[in-house]
């Protein structure tokens, strides 16, 4: 995860520094030397975006394929009173847009995002089973609510979002009418690594527990699926035009967006019988910046 | 929750460290303002007496540090502006393993660097007030005044932490304190029976001087530290609670409150129900106890145990943490006598009724021993720590000890808990019917996590991967990505099939890696690699030959 938040911030990096290079490409005239002004229709060259948003993400683990109506996740991270899914943890996001095509009523882009979400909990006691003496067995919440001891353990979930998107903007109104507002929408696939720690902060393994059980997988995997993301993005540059173009000349950023966006995700592995569902359906906010 | 003993009877006291400069009328033949800083906070241990089985003592004394020139009378002075900020000093009092052999660790460091120029030696004196006055500490009569060692002047390293005892750490015999004549030696103050009632310490009333003379006949500075030892150690943490994981407990905790004496570190330690350690011998004790009617005394440089002598015995810092040795004396603690023949399947407690010793249980753990030692330092902000290692269905004990900077220590009291099995999301997922959990590829390949040649690699991940940034790195990557893989290979006969005979010189490397001798495992490359280069070497061998017979 942290590889690759360190490759996403390094591409970030370099496409920012490489970005001034396109200035010959600039729009409405050279860009301006050193302690010059820039025309007054300057404007450097567009062909990136980067965007980091946040927002509340509870997966829905709980319908995934096989559970038949038991609901682990919610056992474990309780939620509340009257909603069948815990409340959600913040999902930290970043975007990478590279914009291909560019045109009067908007320009087109294909984006990939990457994120990090985790939440902990403590895990359940197994108890002690009298018939068999020292048997363990599961907590059985529902049934016997007494049962569910909570362990001095805590058990970690952790989701690496990874999605690649076509991404449109409608920024006509804002080039034409100088309104700020710039609506998009984003579809695409995703594929979400989990894994799961147990009180150790080790890769939870489920085998030699509850007796019997013969399977032996790590808590670890991935889940393919497809996000849509329909937003919109307010234009910051219209409150401080000036320093807009400042930012434009001097460091390449075309524009500045506060966003936000509707996020569907449906991870589910298009249905397979054998995969965590991590779907969800939340809003994301943040910054987006065109360069 | 039953407290265990203090370390000592004393109740903690502030420590109190007020200096003053005096200046003398000699003064104004000197150009330097020597500013003498001691910090001094004698951490006193005292001894604990078979009989009582409780830490008690205190110590007074008086340091003098005289720096002469040339000659014993003959003092130099010092530029001020060398010295502005002084020499200081952290001296730690203990007591050692007898009352008749125990010892202070003294440790003085320079703040600022001396001129390379300058020469001499120092003086540091053991004596009262009246120790100033050339005559008397010169005197033949004298006996008040001790000089305990002359060290030169360039000795004094600035901040250093070496672990020389040149220098910089000087262990005297803290009867010096008691009676500096040593013909006629007493014993430790510490020790309870003998209270100071003699020598220069008792009537040095909590008072250490220390003299920068330039002139024989009156000091430059005098610098005056009133002394709060400690013969215990901070406050204890409270609300102290634990809660079971699985093979392991978690100790919950209430640091001391702001505004107390306040400890550096936490360290807990561990029994089990029968009063034996739960893991090995820590290889370090840093904090200083009472155990088995002596003193057991931390050791932090890497001269190894302060038997007898010692080596050292100063202020626990980050740095000198660095030097610690694999030093508990083996020889110092009984190794929990009484306790060796509790029965394997705890039919007798040592702890009954949750804390109580059993009958002839000596409680080594409620003595501190530091053989109980569980964990490392633990963070003064931390206030919960994980114990793993146990077994899950048995109690255990614990005790957190908050110990200064000093190394005394203070146990929190018993606190009883036991691991019990968990079931974490991944186990409540798939107990609930839930798929989608990855394996290892061999994993899928060979059908189960428990095959003997996915052991071999399982082994390899853990033993030889996982020790490296690259290998954890490559598992990193490993655990990313192959999930999918795995899937499909298990889903596929022909797939594993395929997977188990690609994975044959895999497993292959990782049990020659893992498990064929070094010696084998070198014959076996050169074997390997004369095989490869054969050619090379044949080649080698003929022109070597030819050479020769050419010659």
């Amino acid at each position: 995860m942290k590889r690759l938040a360190s490759a996403t911030l390094v591409a970030a990096a370099l496409v920012l520094v490489a970005a001034p290079a396109h200035a010959e490409d600039a729009i409405g005239g050279y860009p301006p030397k050193f302690g010059e002004n820039a025309p007054r229709s300057y404007e450097s060259s567009q062909r990136f975006a980067v965007e980091i948003k946040f927002g509340p993400y509870s997966p829905n683990i709980d319908a995934s394929a096989g559970l038949n109506g038991k609901t682990p996740f919610k056992d474990l991270f309780p939620a509340n009173p009257g909603k069948n899914r815990p409340p959600g943890r913040l999902l930290t996001q970043v975007e990478f847009d590279y914009q291909f095509l560019r045109r009067p009523w908007g320009n087109f882009a294909i984006g990939n995002t990457a994120g990090f979400y985790r939440r902990t909990s403590h895990s359940f006691a197994y108890n002690t089973d009298p018939a068999t003496g020292g048997q363990s067995l599961p907590c059985t919440p529902g049934s016997d609510t007494n049962t569910c001891v909570r362990s001095g353990d805590t058990t970690a979930l952790n989701i690496v979002p990874l999605s690649i998107m076509a991404v449109y903007r409608f920024d006509y109104l804002a080039r034409r009418y100088k309104i700020p507002f710039v609506p998009y929408f984003k579809i695409g696939l995703a594929y979400y690594v989990w894994w799961i720690e147990n009180g150790g902060g080790f890769l939870s393994i489920a085998q030699f527990t509850p007796p019997g059980a013969t399977s032996s997988q790590g808590g670890w995997g991935g889940t393919l699926g497809w996000v849509m993301n329909p937003g919109g993005a307010f234009l910051l540059d219209v409150l401080d035009p000036s320093a807009a173009k400042i930012i434009d000349s001097e460091l390449g950023i075309n524009h500045t967006y506060l966003f936000c966006e509707f996020h569907y995700a449906d991870i589910s592995g298009f249905g397979a019988a054998n995969k965590m569902n991590l779907s969800d359906t939340t809003l994301n906010a943040g910054l987006a910046f065109e360069f | 929750m039953t407290p265990l003993p203090p370390v000592a009877t004393r109740k903690p006291r502030k420590f109190h460290a007020a200096f003053a400069l005096h200046t003398s009328a000699a003064m104004a033949r000197s150009l330097a303002v020597v500013l003498c800083v001691v910090g001094l906070p004698l951490a006193a241990h005292a001894q604990m007496t078979a009989s009582s089985g409780m830490c008690s003592g205190m110590m007074t004394g008086t340091i003098g540090l005289a720096i002469p020139q040339g000659g014993t009378n003959n003092f130099q002075t010092i530029p001020s502006t060398q010295i502005t900020t002084g020499v200081f000093g952290i001296a730690e009092c203990q007591c050692a393993e007898a009352a008749a052999n125990p010892d202070i660790n003294l440790e003085i460091k320079l703040t600022t660097a001396l001129p390379a120029s300058t020469a001499g030696t120092a003086q540091i004196w053991v004596g009262d007030s009246s120790c100033t006055n050339v005559q008397t500490r010169t005197s033949s009569s004298n006996t008040t005044c001790q000089l305990i060692a002359s060290p030169t002047i360039q000795d004094f390293t600035v901040n250093s932490t070496a672990t020389s005892a040149s220098g910089l750490h000087y262990v005297l015999k803290a009867d010096s304190l008691s009676n500096p004549n040593p013909a006629d030696p007493k014993m430790h103050s510490c020790d309870p029976t003998m209270p100071i009632n003699n020598g220069p310490l008792a009537s040095a009333s909590n008072s250490v001087y220390v003299f920068l003379f330039t002139d024989p006949n009156s000091p430059l500075a005098t610098c005056q530290l009133t002394l709060s030892q400690r013969l215990q150690g901070p406050d204890p943490v409270t609300n102290t609670s634990a809660s079971g994981g699985d093979g392991a407990v978690t100790i919950n905790w209430t640091p001391p409150a702001t505004g107390s004496y306040s400890p550096s570190f936490f360290q807990i330690l561990c029994s089990d129900d029968c009063g034996q350690p739960i893991k090995d011998s820590p290889n370090t004790q840093i904090y200083s106890v009472c155990v088995n009617g002596v003193i057991s005394r931390r050791d932090l440089l890497s001269g190894g145990p302060a038997a007898g002598g010692g080596t050292d015995g100063g202020i626990i810092t980050s740095t000198d943490m660095a030097f610690m040795s694999a030093s508990v004396d083996p020889g110092r603690f009984a190794p929990h006598p009484n306790v060796a023949a509790c029965p394997a399947d705890m039919g007798i407690s040592a702890f009954a009724d949750g804390g109580a010793l059993g009958p002839g249980m000596t409680n080594a753990y409620a003595q501190l021993d530091p053989h109980y030692a569980c964990s490392d330092q633990i963070s003064p902000s931390q206030t919960s720590a994980r114990i793993s290692g146990l077994v899950n269905g048995q109690n255990y004990h614990f005790a957190v000890l908050s110990v200064d900077a000093y190394g005394n220590a203070t146990s929190s009291g018993d606190i009883l808990g036991a691991p019990q099995p968990t079931e974490d999301l991944w186990r409540r997922y798939r107990d609930s019917g839930g798929g989608g959990g990855g394996c290892f590829i061999a994993t899928a390949a060979f059908g189960s996590y428990e095959n003997r040649w996915v052991w071999v690699l399982r082994d390899f991940r853990d033993q030889v991967l996982l020790e490296h940034d690259s290998g954890r790195s490559f598992v990193d990557w490993y655990y990313a990505h192959s999930p999918h893989y795995a899937d499909w290979i298990a889903a596929h006969d022909w797939a594993r099939a395929l997977t188990r005979l690609a994975l044959v010189p895999l497993i292959a490397g990782a049990w020659f890696w893992l498990y064929v001798p070094p010696l084998q495992k070198a014959l076996f490359i050169a074997l390997v690699l004369a095989f490869v280069f054969r050619k090379r070497i044949r080649r080698i061998v003929a022109r070597l030959r030819d050479g020769g017979s050419a010659a």
